[in-house]
């Protein structure tokens, strides 16, 4: 076994600059117990990336802000994305996990990811502040952040915003998971199917769709979405079911 | 690498690579043990610790993480309020809230717990139920079901706030004829998580047993005695302990679910830095034996070696390794080289016994049991005819037939499996392990490592929950060889992972049950049919699926002249394959048989379109009747037949019906929809359920108690508390006896060298079997007391007075006209003053019968009639567990066994793919519930007197495992038609029912 470098940054340049060296350390709560192979770590925690806000443009949540500090802004929030925080995991963990560590760990039966996806998320990453659809990153592995660091997690505030799943039981991993996002500007319609893969499925709109084209493609999605956990037969359906009940509950039938 | 932190107020700096936990620091380290090790992935919470006020797990976060960061503990969160000439402020109002209300069982998750309640209500000092049970979100308890813990919470909120909550009260409400509804003005069923359960009554509902109402100490909620070190995270658990030079176990484990094993290289593993042993089968004495632990002769094939040259499932060992660190340990796991010869193996319980099939154990030493046949992969079979059975289906009108199915589970106790020996300095083998069965593991282990028995000691220090899980001798060996190899004390710790791949589990089982039913409901003969899975080893094979048996298919004799001569047959194969061994685990069998004879039941019962609880009652057995089985088996032995003299089964569905509202729900549509939502339905189901209470002529428990000059007592038992509260029950029993408070009951358990015999904690035997130990032992101390008391206070002058006359009470031993001594006058007189003697008894106790508890459970449903989710809303068990020693310590463990059992029903299920690997490995895809999910709990006790005990206590530990799951499934069936006869109740599965896929 390799020993392992600890890092503690006190800026973003050097932190940027010790990612030769390692791979970023955010609240540590995946990493932690899958050290194996790695010879760095970079320690986030000191560069002041914690902040959450709300902007003309939406919320911002800091690379290294806190699952609970999510659900700790609800009244700011979407009431569908603070819950998705809080089935991500129970409370000791959501004080220590981070929103982009999340993003950059998180498989396809994250709630949040599910919820974040929905909603039009942009990652700023640095070096060089470029915005990156969340959609773009995910399923790319290490090749869109390899060498860098996610700064700051930019997701669109929506007009409506509805997440539902089905799970074993309340607080289970979803075995299907359902957002629907509706933009405030437009009709522009995004939804999200997780739940199951590496990570969670887009679809998305520009306009509002037709709820049986969307349960039709939701089905079509999930058609190979079969794993240890639920057949693809079965979430298909549920998927469906999920989709369509939730753009009726958006008036969006 | 250096690093400082703050903890609990006192700064500190340590060297630790850059890798280390910070669990690991501050456990072995700093010897901050109140810091517990639960998991590896942060999912368990037991870690918790307090870092700038906010709970974490100190699992998943590195030491350096911590730097310059302030950390509290429990270590600094109240103390005893009386250490000697000191007197400190005694515990926090959360500390005693956790005591009061009876939160505290095993006690491992009790310190994480306790911060995080710290935590929230310095933030929000008056928190609701929802946010209460949000804060404990993060930390997983396997024992109390959340309902106590949440309860002290708020209940501490109040104090901390200035209010003076209701005292809980010494006595027991009086019973209602019926209790009715609970919690007048319920909420509505269609809310969860913060509107359903009203938190604040701490006791249970309970009928008191007219014979019972004059005890004293048995009946009321004390204290559990060992609440106050467990809520102040004291060292007492099997791992809280420092040796110098310890060495760190771990196991090499096998990639293959079946395969020989050709050569081991292990030069490279020795000679790594800091190795001090590698150890495989080519070392080791070829002992074969079972990890069952069990009464002297094990009922079961010997069939396990501590190290084999085969193994038999993913996970099985293949070396042990020792070294002074779990990195250098780790690294030499990774230099042993190993050539397999890859077998095939069988992973289907259904291909065992095929022509052809690959035999998993062929080794000349295999020692069979019973029936069991190691050609055929059979660990065991069993045969139970009762009456004539095939007459009895030709009397029937109709007859009904169907296939269940129950998952492997795990025990899943929040502490792992965990064992510390060395050598003592008189060269015996002291084993401090969290085990349920000392005195098995001094006798089973002996023979493997070369030792008499009386050169090992085991010692039982509290447990972190067992549940079964702990009934086997499983890990002791590991340390034990190594300690052997290198006469340094060894610690072996399972992880998380290790727990789901090697551990022992409940047995999985197809059951196939056939009933013959007159028209008017009344059973005339009713079959079952079960192949059970022991997975690799034979470890609890016949004994458990013997009480699928004996138990599962007791309560349905039938009526009239069927009730007079039953109709029963029973039939298992019990087979090996290459998945991890089953064992033992709370409820011991009877959930699998409870779930596929009360799913039977529904369906009869619906097709007969008779009531379902009418039908029930029409053919269970009643009080004066023998428990069929008695008659025919006994875990192996003769049997012997067994007269039920208790039974408040009847009494129980009464109240149960009350409780739930049962009338105005099962059958009326208006109550199945819900209201704005078409695609969701309710639902209520009931399932009943029999228990037994020990193993007749077999489980004996021993107690010794002798009196302390100051009038106090010290009662030794072997008797293994696991976390269950038996110290307390059996500490209270004897009070009962003694005339005095339960506190000046000083008791331990248990350690070979210093307790009496116990066979250890299992079959739901400890207060009923080592209870009368303890009973019989007070009275003997009892009897001595009353003599001497009766001189002493004769020669204070007045009337003579004789031993039977005088009454213990109160700590004095009185005459009739009131003259009295105290318990320490007749202390000191019988140690320093008068004819001295040592005041003490010894007793011990085996039952010619096993009592049966009796239960009715509730389960209220939603079901999503669309996508097959099952959202549970409220479960509700009455129960005949004889007289209740303790309501809250039993309510506690209701409340417990009914959360484990809700798992069983709708999420927990261990499956492996086409290698025989492990599908679940951690609780995120082994998910237990937490607490911010539970369904209403709520718990009746009925009691009975069962003459056959001094105090009429019947069992109570396992019982609330059985009904559950069926009761949720008949739910789900009365909620939208889904007949789900394979558990758990996914929502898949229900969804194929309603859509005709299954």
């Amino acid at each position: 076994m390799t020993s392992l470098d600890y890092h503690r940054p006190k800026t973003l340049d050097e932190a940027l600059a010790l990612l030769t060296k390692g791979v970023p350390l955010a609240g540590g709560t995946r990493l932690t117990a899958r050290l194996r192979g790695i010879v760095g770590l970079v320690d986030l925690q000191d560069l002041g990336l914690n902040r959450i806000e709300t902007t003309d443009m939406g919320i911002v949540f800091g690379g290294t802000a806190t699952l609970q500090g999510l659900v700790e802004y609800a009244s700011h929030l979407p009431e569908d994305l603070a819950r998705a925080a809080r089935l991500e995991a129970g409370w000791n963990i959501r004080n220590m996990a981070t929103v982009a560590g999340t993003i950059v760990t998180g498989d396809g039966r994250s709630p949040l990811l599910t919820v974040l996806l929905a909603l039009n998320t942009e990652l700023q990453f640095a070096p060089g502040d470029e915005r990156v659809p969340l959609d773009e990153v995910l399923g790319r592995g290490d090749d869109r952040t390899r060498g860098k660091l996610i700064t700051a997690v930019h997701a669109v505030l929506p007009d409506r915003l509805r997440y539902a799943q089905v799970a074993r039981s309340p607080a289970d991993r979803p075995i299907i998971g359902v957002a629907v996002g509706v933009a405030q500007e437009r009709a522009a319609v995004r939804i999200a199917l997780g739940g199951y893969g590496a990570h969670p499925q887009l679809m998305s709109w520009d306009e509002t769709p037709d709820a049986q084209e969307a349960a039709d493609q939701a089905r079509s999605m999930l058609a190979d979405a079969g794993d240890q956990w639920a057949s693809s037969e079965y979430r298909a359906a549920a998927g469906a079911t999920l989709v369509t009940r939730l753009l009726k509950e958006l008036d969006l039938e | 690498m250096r690093i400082e932190f703050r903890l609990n107020n006192e700064q500190v700096e340590l060297d630790v690579p850059a890798s280390t936990p910070l669990l690991a620091a501050l456990r072995d380290q700093l010897a901050v043990f109140g810091v517990k090790h639960g998991c590896e992935t942060g999912e368990c919470g037991a870690c918790t610790v307090l870092i700038d006020g906010e709970p974490v797990n100190s699992c998943v976060l590195l030491a350096a993480q911590a730097v310059g960061k302030d950390l509290q503990t429990i270590e600094v969160v109240g103390q005893h309020p009386e250490l000697g000439w000191r007197r400190t402020e005694g515990l926090s109002p959360i500390q005693e809230a956790f005591i009061e209300t009876g939160a505290i069982q095993c006690g491992y998750c009790t310190p994480a717990m306790v911060l995080a309640a710290q935590s929230l209500i310095s933030n929000n000092p008056n928190p609701d139920e929802s946010e209460v049970r949000e804060a404990l979100s993060g930390i997983l308890c396997r024992c109390t079901g959340y309902l106590k813990p949440v309860q002290a919470i708020l209940r501490a909120a109040a104090v901390l706030r200035g209010e003076t909550p209701e005292p809980i009260d010494g006595r027991i409400p009086a019973p209602a004829e019926l209790f009715g509804p609970p919690n007048d003005g319920s909420p509505s069923m269609d809310v969860r998580g913060g509107g359903l359960e009203l938190a604040t009554r701490v006791m249970p509902r309970i009928k008191v047993a007219p014979e019972a109402e004059s005890l004293r100490i048995v009946g009321t909620p004390a204290r559990k005695v060992d609440a106050v070190k467990l809520v102040q995270g004291k060292p007492a658990f099997a791992a809280d302990i420092e040796m110098r030079g310890m060495l760190i176990a771990k196991i090499l484990k096998s990639p293959l679910a079946h395969a020989r094993i050709k050569s081991i290289d292990t030069s490279r593993a020795r000679e790594h830095p800091g190795v001090a042993a590698v150890l495989t089968w080519e070392d080791l004495p070829r002992v074969v034996y079972s990890t069952a632990g069990q009464s002297d002769p094990i009922p079961g094939p010997l069939d396990t070696f501590s190290l084999d040259n085969k193994v038999r499932f993913v996970g099985d060992r293949v070396a042990l390794v020792a070294a002074e660190s779990v990195q250098a340990a780790e690294e030499a796991l990774e230099l042993i080289e190993v050539q397999y010869e890859e077998l095939t193996p069988i992973l289907d319980p259904r291909q065992a016994m095929a022509e052809g099939a690959p035999k998993i154990h062929d080794q000349k030493e295999y020692v069979d049991f019973d029936k069991s046949d190691a050609s055929r992969n059979l660990a065991a079979e069993i045969h139970i005819e009762i009456g004539d059975v095939e007459k009895g289906f030709e009397q029937a009108d109709l007859i009904v037939e169907g296939e269940y199915e129950v998952p492997k589970v795990q025990q899943a106790s929040i502490e792992p499996h965990v064992v510390l020996t060395y050598w003592d300095e008189d060269d015996r083998l002291v084993i401090r392990t969290s085990t349920q069965v000392p005195f098995h593991v001094r006798r089973q282990l002996a023979p493997v490592l070369g030792l008499p028995p009386k050169r090992i000691r085991v010692i039982k220090p509290r447990i972190g929950g067992g549940f079964g899980g702990k009934q086997e001798v499983m890990i002791e060996d590991v340390a034990a060889h190594l300690t052997i190899a290198t006469g340094r004390p060894v610690r072996f710790e399972y992880t998380r992972a290790e727990e789901f791949h090697a551990a022992r589990s409940r047995h999985p089982m197809r059951i196939r049950m056939k009933t013959g039913v007159k028209n008017d409901g009344t059973i005339t003969a009713n079959e079952m049919f079960c192949l059970s899975d022991t997975g690799a080893y034979g470890c609890h094979a016949l004994t458990v699926t013997g009480n699928t048996g004996h138990k599962g298919m007791a309560l349905y004799v039938g009526d009239g002249e069927f009730r007079e001569a039953p109709n029963i047959r029973f039939h298992a194969d019990v087979v090996y394959t290459n998945t991890p061994p089953s064992g033992a685990y709370r409820g011991y069998g009877v959930p699998q048989g409870c779930w596929a004879v009360e799913r039977h039941m529904e369906t009869i019962a619906r097709q007969l379109d008779l009531d379902p609880l009418e039908f029930r009652l029409k053919n269970a057995l009643r009080a004066g009747e023998l428990q069929p089985f008695s008659t025919a088996w006994s875990e192996g032995r003769k049997p012997v037949p067994e007269t039920i003299h208790t039974n408040g089964l009847e009494e129980c569905v009464a109240q149960g019906i009350a409780a739930t509202g049962w009338s105005e729900k099962y059958g009326q549509e208006h109550w199945h929809a819900v209201s704005g939502k078409p695609y969701l339905r309710r639902g209520i189901g009931v399932a009943l359920a029999i228990h037994g209470t020990a193993i007749p002529y077999l489980d004996m428990g021993g107690a010794s108690i002798k009196i302390n000059e100051d009038g106090s007592f010290n009662l030794l038992v072997g008797a293994a508390d696991l976390g269950t509260g038996s110290d307390t029950v059996l500490a209270q029993q004897a009070a009962e006896v003694l005339g005095v408070p339960l506190d000046d009951l000083v008791i331990y358990s248990s350690d070979t060298d210093f307790t009496p015999f116990d066979k250890g904690a299992y079959a739901s035997s400890t207060t009923y079997i080592s209870g009368a130990a303890v009973v019989g032992a007070a009275e003997k101390v009892a009897e001595r007391i009353r003599a001497r008391a009766a001189r002493m206070i004769s020669q204070r002058g007045g009337k003579a007075v004789k031993p039977e006359q005088i009454t213990l009470a109160d700590s004095r031993a009185s005459a009739p006209d009131g003259r009295s001594v105290t318990m320490e006058e007749v202390a000191l007189n019988a140690l320093h003053h008068e004819d001295q003697e040592q005041i003490m008894g010894v007793a011990s106790y085996v039952s010619p019968v096993s009592p049966p508890p009796f239960a009715a459970q509730f389960a209220e449903v939603t079901v999503d009639i669309d996508t097959g989710q099952v959202t549970v809303d409220r479960l509700v068990l009455a129960v005949d567990a004889g007289v209740i020693v303790n309501p809250l310590t039993a309510s506690g463990q209701t409340e417990g066994g009914m959360t484990q059992a809700l798992g069983y029903a709708v999420c927990e299920e261990m499956l492996y793919d086409e290698a025989g690997r492990p599908r679940e490995l951690d609780f995120t895809d082994y998910h237990i519930f937490a607490a911010q999910e539970m369904p209403a709990l709520e718990t009746l006790f009925i009691e009975t007197f069962e003459p056959s005990h001094p105090f009429g206590v019947k069992a109570l530990a396992e019982i609330p495992m059985d009904g559950v799951a069926p009761a949720v499934g008949n739910a789900v069936l009365d909620a939208c038609g889904a007949s789900v006869n394979v558990a758990p109740i996914t929502p898949e599965r229900v969804w194929r029912e309603l859509e005709g896929k299954s």
